[in-house]
């Protein structure tokens, strides 16, 4: 039997049953030692081929900060589905950006990177929550930062494509 | 309780009120002095004109200073810095008791 306090691997068809985001706006292909409510692992690959490279910009592709941001907020509010999805509510969160504080982008991220975030709870409950992120590319900090989240169960009769792909 | 302890009781006060005002300029970015906000002075509406997403920030501001979790308290109990100071005081005298027990043992 499986511990349920043992850290949880999610593929990306597990993330998007969980979070309401689709392409191209899902930010995360997999995400491991996921701690519900505590803190996640999220990876994202960064490819030549997404549509912000087709101006962001011409000559020099190079990943959005705020797409960084987004791709962390993601994890966040995965870890809160996750928490919630444990204790019977398993129909996934709608999440929002509620404040951001101290973010560092300390060096680019470009096409060919993975780049791995990690997020950790600091303080929130009840459909707020505060969290300490990292991104790293190989062994180097990328960025860094504190993000806030509001969130709440997504109502079950919303009925979104579980396709990862979505309807491009 | 004698006058030394009604002393210390108020001094206790005052120092958690001005936590919870340097909590609140810090965290929400005023620029203004923390003194300058009063004890009873309303922080929503008239008075520091803050919003919900103020709201939000200064109830994850109040756990990560106080450890203390209001999520499902009462909106009035962010009405002024004092209702906020009646919500915290019961668990620092906790942890100070605790801290007590720990010197003794």
């Amino acid at each position: 039997m499986t511990d349920p306090a043992a850290p949880l691997a999610l593929d990306c068809d597990q993330i998007a049953r969980l979070l309401p985001h689709r392409w191209p706006m899902l930010m995360l292909d997999a995400a491991r030692e996921v701690v519900p409510g505590v803190s996640a692992v999220g990876v994202k690959n960064v490819t030549a081929d997404e549509p912000w490279c087709v101006g962001h910009f011409p000559g020099k592709v190079v990943l959005p900060g705020v797409l960084a941001v987004e791709a962390m907020c993601q994890l966040a509010l995965l870890t809160c589905a996750v928490e919630r999805a444990g204790r019977g509510q398993g129909g996934g969160v709608d999440g929002y950006l509620t404040s951001l504080r101290n973010f560092r982008f300390r060096k680019m991220i470009v096409p060919g990177d993975q780049l791995i975030l990690r997020v950790e709870h600091i303080a929130g409950a009840n459909g707020v929550s505060e969290f300490r992120g990292e991104g790293k590319v190989a062994d180097d900090v990328v960025v860094t930062g504190v993000l806030t989240a509001a969130y709440s169960d997504r109502p079950s009769s919303n009925a979104r494509t579980t396709s990862v792909g979505g309807s491009r | 309780m004698d006058i030394q302890e009604m002393r210390a009781e108020v001094e206790r006060r005052r120092a958690t009120c001005s936590r919870i005002k340097e909590m609140i300029v810090t965290r929400l970015d005023l620029t203004m002095d923390p003194e300058w906000i009063t004890d009873d002075q309303s922080l929503f509406g008239r008075g520091l004109e803050l919003d919900s997403l103020d709201f939000l920030e200064l109830a994850v501001g109040i756990e990560v200073e106080f450890g203390v979790a209001l999520y499902e308290s009462q909106i009035s109990v962010f009405g002024s810095v004092s209702t906020l100071a009646n919500s915290v005081e019961p668990e620092l005298r906790r942890s100070r008791r605790q801290a007590e027990l720990e010197l003794q043992a």
